[in-house]
């Protein structure tokens, strides 16, 4: 540690020296970090976003249902699979004790939610029971969800979603009120939260009405998904294995028959955030490993020279009592500053952009706008990105840089460190 | 013969370094150049060496030997006791921290430091402290009458003030001999009789010097002239008629 702290002060001055040839070198180097540190910012990002929009999945959740979500089976052989109507819903219920709650909800796109003279369009209405708020907990901001008696007798009641609500009472004055729902009057009786995310919005556009007047509106076609809740997230695994056991038995399969019903959960979703992910990391270590490449053949450019140019203080060194490996030091400490300079002027332009995301953005916009190449007036959510670098991205860029400034400077302060003095002293 | 070696060092009691037989071949393609031929020489404390001769006499060599630069083709060189001749590059290279202070004709200090951080230099390498390094280079400084420019860097002083640098970075470590490469030929006559002056209290005050140079205004002033010629020792004597330096007593 000693000799590195007295290498380091050399090394400053070697380097105030050229500011100009150090600013110039290490341009890969800052274009290196730029990108690790971009791409750390967006995949954080991304990260935070997946997990946040696909948590109201709830990781103790399975939901049973004609389609596997995932997309590994075959779509078209799915769909000739039978839907789940509400006597298999009751029969699995009534066989699946390891779960906590057995609750049903069946949807469907709806172009007739409507108050007064305002319709809404591609909304969603949900049938389910009493039970979903027991299941959901925090799924009420206002009002109250319907009761268990209101859904047996299939009560005209109506739980909002929060954009739903937002859109057909602005003033906020629902409760108590009647929309109506393909022409039938539903009593406005609580309103949800907001609990969808930029990726994940459909939640908010429900209206939740009991499930038993949910199929007298819409027939008996509408299949049911059954959702299953586990006491805890630990228990989930043994429980998808017992719901696939009742569900066959529901069914009556034999034991060659394939399942004909899918039993999804949070973490089907993952596959979707790797490949996201995947391709991100993709473009970037492209890039990143292109500017590093063109960095460090720079910063070796740069270090050749600057031994060179020492070759006489390099042999005086060598004279007064450097050993090689002090030498060696010494040029390794000056490139791996030169690249921790790099990698400075590479977080002060991702922390700028990160800090003024909104307006970089814009100004991309208009600027691809003006070459035709976007609407002018299209507006992206940036919301998921942070407005700060993470600390452990600035940790990664920071190892990243002494890497490369190790692997740039390792050739040329190892010729340094076995110059001989005699030869060096007589340099000019 | 390794035994006679062992036997003889042990007969020159007291001398610091001792060079038997020592051989220096430079191969240029075909040809082998010999740079030196059998040099045997030895040195005692607080002497005043002159090491002359015209250029291509192997003197430089010779230097570069004595100052753990370069190692011999044949030939043993001991160095205080120690076989500097089969050291490997770490152990010459502590040798010359420890025991060797050079003094060159292009003074080679660090341009963008300071005179105080150049007379450091040695002293990191020795892994002193910065407190200890600090007070004996400013004593080094003190004794070269260069006390009040030890924040001047290089370029702030003249070339007989920089010498002087030069050679306070050569005394900080305390070495056993101090060994000075034409170290006026880039001065003034003037200015070059004071740097010789200040070799002069130097070797009064006990060090031993030894001083390379082709002018024999210089190494009239030394107490021993050892003369090359074609790699070898042509005449190694007592200098008859040693003259003091009238600036050496200005220096007191």
């Amino acid at each position: 540690m000693v000799q590195l702290r007295e290498n380091i002060r050399p090394a400053f001055r070697a380097l105030a020296a050229n500011k100009m040839r150090a600013t110039l070198t290490t341009l890969g180097v800052v274009i290196g970090i730029f990108f690790v540190l971009l791409m750390g910012w967006v995949l954080n990002g991304l990260d935070q976003a997946f997990t946040q929009s696909f948590a109201f999945f709830g990781d103790d959740i399975l939901y049973i249902d004609k389609y596997d979500w995932s997309g590994q089976t075959d779509w078209m052989s799915q769909r000739n699979r039978p839907k789940i109507d509400m006597l298999q819903y009751d029969r699995f219920k009534e066989r699946m004790l390891g779960a906590e709650y057995v609750v049903p909800t069946a949807d469907r796109f709806s172009s007739d939610v409507r108050y007064g003279d305002l319709q809404l369009q591609g909304t969603m209405v949900y049938g389910t029971t009493s039970e979903y708020r027991d299941m959901y907990s925090g799924v009420m901001a206002e009002g109250r969800f319907f009761t268990e008696a209101e859904n047996d007798l299939g009560t005209n009641v109506v739980v909002l979603g929060h954009n739903v609500h937002e859109n057909l009472f602005p003033k906020g004055d629902a409760l108590g009120r009647t929309i109506r729902i393909k022409g039938q009057p539903f009593t406005v009786i609580g309103v949800m939260p907001k609990r969808g995310t930029m990726l994940v919005d459909f939640i908010d556009n429900m209206s939740l009405i009991p499930i038993k007047r949910f199929f007298n509106i819409y027939g008996p076609r509408p299949g049911v998904t059954i959702n299953v809740k586990a006491k805890n997230p630990e228990e989930l695994e043994n429980m998808k294995y017992e719901a696939i056991g009742v569900m066959r038995a529901v069914r009556s399969l034999a034991p060659e028959d394939d399942d004909n019903f899918g039993v999804n959960s949070q973490e089907m979703f993952s596959q979707f955030i790797d490949i996201t992910r995947g391709v991100v990391w993709g473009i970037g270590l492209f890039m990143t490993g292109l500017a590093f490449l063109v960095g460090s053949i720079g910063i070796m450019n740069i270090m050749f020279v600057s031994v060179a140019e020492r070759t006489k203080e390099i042999g005086l060194r060598k004279a007064v009592g450097a050993t090689r490996s002090r030498i060696l030091l010494q040029f390794l400490v000056e490139s791996i500053l030169l690249c921790l300079f790099g990698a400075m002027i590479g977080l002060v332009l991702t922390s700028l952009i990160a800090g003024f995301k909104d307006q970089v953005v814009s100004g991309l916009i208009s600027l691809l706008s003006l070459v035709g190449l976007a609407e002018a007036d299209t507006t992206v959510n940036l919301s998921f990105l942070s407005s700060t670098i993470p600390a452990t991205q600035i940790l990664i860029a920071v190892v990243v840089a002494v890497v490369v400034g190790v692997m740039a400077g390792i050739i040329p302060a190892f010729r340094a460190s076995r110059l001989d003095p005699v030869e060096a002293l007589r340099a000019e | 013969m390794p035994y006679n070696d062992e036997h003889r060092l042990a007969e020159s009691e007291g001398s610091i370094l001792d060079l038997k037989g020592i051989t220096r071949l430079y191969r240029m393609g075909e040809e082998t150049i010999y740079a030196l031929r059998e040099v045997s020489l030895s040195l005692s404390q607080n002497e005043y060496v002159a090491i002359m001769g015209p250029s291509g006499s192997g003197k430089s060599t010779l230097m570069n030997i004595i100052g753990c630069l370069d190692t011999p083709t044949h030939g043993s060189y001991s160095f205080e006791g120690e076989k500097v001749s089969r050291m490997n590059d770490r152990e010459l290279a502590g040798i010359r921290n420890r025991k060797i202070g050079f003094v060159f004709q292009t003074f080679n200090l660090l341009p963008r430091s300071t005179a105080l951080q150049n007379v450091e230099l040695p002293l990191i390498y020795s892994g002193e402290s910065r407190r200890e390094r600090e007070d004996r280079a400013i004593e080094a400084l003190t004794d070269v009458s260069m006390a009040d420019r030890i924040t001047h860097k290089p370029n702030e002083l003249s070339g007989g003030q920089r010498q002087r640098v030069a050679i306070a970075r050569a005394l900080v470590t305390k070495p056993s001999i101090i060994l000075a490469d034409e170290p006026t030929g880039n001065l003034d006559t003037k200015t070059g009789n004071e740097i010789i002056g200040l070799f002069e209290s130097l070797w009064e005050e006990g060090n031993t010097i030894i001083i390379v140079t082709h002018e024999e205004d210089i190494a009239t002033h030394a107490a021993r002239i050892i003369r090359l010629r074609d790699g070898g020792v042509e005449e190694d004597v007592v200098n008859p008629n040693r003259q003091v330096s009238r600036f050496a007593v200005q220096e007191r």
